[in-house]
């Protein structure tokens, strides 16, 4: 009887208003600027603004930009735990940079091109690791469903 | 369990969710589990299988999951969920494998996973019939007694051991829902001291020999009778 007895809530994408869940919907506006350290226990804890103007994320040398982006709070989701399986973790690498990251493996570019909206500069932030190389790079959140 | 929370908080779905469209996602999820394991040679290594898995998965649109993929093999079958297997494990020629995959479809997550024998030990056979033979008495029980999720797990490591088998807790159900449940809830459903609602919840069954390394797993979603023909 019981399996009858109830209907679930139906969250609408207007319930989710803020914090990571709008990332699920829309993209971030925000553009992201990547600074690079390999200095130990530099890590900021919060975004702060560059002087351009784009959220400043510092990651440490060899840590995902997933890892850098979440610990600066930014409203990046990831579902599967940084295992290219997901999705959610979707970025879009701005002009001039992409050819400089390493090239996506098999598995991220097979799950990329499935993905709704797919495009040639997307890559997925739990695979992009950070090096001296990428100090500057800046890219926007993509939405992640 | 969150004492603010109450039942409709942690079955809420999300704008796309639809009965139908779950059951047909777990139709999808159940059909590529067999195609995964018809796939499954002795002599295979792990990683290969698992490659195989996702080349399934991509040709029919499911290489999206909510989860990744695990097609583990022999002494790997004892890993818990999202621990890394042994690097290079092959398949042989009397042998157990299981398979744990949770695909997304447009926008509705799968779940399911089952264990398969390769030749004739009698342990590894027993072991498979049990966590799926575990998986129906619990939701059995559910089914017909109204079992919370927290009571369905206890029954299910005490069964597991009147068998000769301890249960891996750490694979103890969840929700499935429009993806991604996990914004909604991504607990335990062991947790749970209510009934779940069919359709809404995953009840896994993850068995491990006491001493000998392998162990077998069965996940399907909670539903009656009417969607386990091969019950008849």
């Amino acid at each position: 009887m019981f399996l009858k007895a109830r209907r679930s809530p139906r969250l609408k994408p207007d319930d989710f208003s803020g914090g990571l869940i709008v990332a699920l919907f829309q993209a971030y506006p925000r553009c992201f600027q990547i600074t690079v350290t390999d200095a130990p226990g530099a890590a900021p804890v919060a975004g702060s603004a560059c002087p351009d103007g784009d959220d400043c994320v510092v990651a440490r040398e060899g840590e995902s930009l997933l890892l850098a982006l979440q610990r600066t709070k930014a409203p990046i989701l990831s579902i599967c735990g940084g295992h290219a399986s997901c999705g959610a973790c979707r970025i879009e690498i701005q002009a001039n940079w992409f050819e400089r990251l390493t090239p996506a493996d098999r598995t991220e570019a097979n799950l990329l091109d499935c993905l709704d909206g797919a495009a040639a500069n997307h890559r997925l932030a739990c695979q992009v690791l950070a090096t001296a190389s990428l100090n500057g790079l800046r890219l926007k959140l993509a939405p992640s469903i | 369990m969150n004492v603010m929370m109450k039942q409709p908080d942690y079955e809420a779905v999300g704008p796309a969710f639809e009965f139908a469209k779950m059951l047909e996602q777990r139709d999808r999820t159940r059909e590529v589990i067999s195609a995964i394991a018809a796939a499954v040679r002795p002599g295979m290594v792990e990683e290969d299988a698992v490659e195989m898995a996702k080349g399934l998965l991509a040709e029919r649109k499911m290489l999206r999951g909510w989860h990744d993929v695990y097609v583990r093999f022999g002494s790997n079958t004892t890993k818990t969920f999202g621990e890394a297997s042994d690097p290079g494990v092959v398949l042989g020629e009397t042998d157990i494998f299981l398979i744990d995959i949770g695909p997304v479809f447009e926008k509705w997550e799968g779940d399911g996973g089952d264990t398969f024998l390769i030749g004739a030990d009698a342990d590894m056979a027993r072991c498979a019939a049990d966590a799926r033979a575990i998986f129906h008495a619990g939701r059995h029980l559910w089914l017909n007694e109204g079992l919370s999720g927290k009571a369905l797990y206890e029954f299910a490591v005490d069964e597991a051991a009147k068998r000769g088998w301890a249960l891996n807790m750490d694979l103890s159900g969840h929700r499935i829902s429009d993806f991604p449940h996990s914004v909604i809830y991504d607990g335990p459903m062991a947790d749970m001291d209510f009934a779940p609602t069919a359709g809404l919840w995953v009840l896994e069954i993850h068995i491990r020999h006491p001493s000998k390394p392998f162990g077998a797993f069965f996940e399907d979603m909670l539903l009656d009778d009417s969607y386990f023909p091969y019950l008849d």
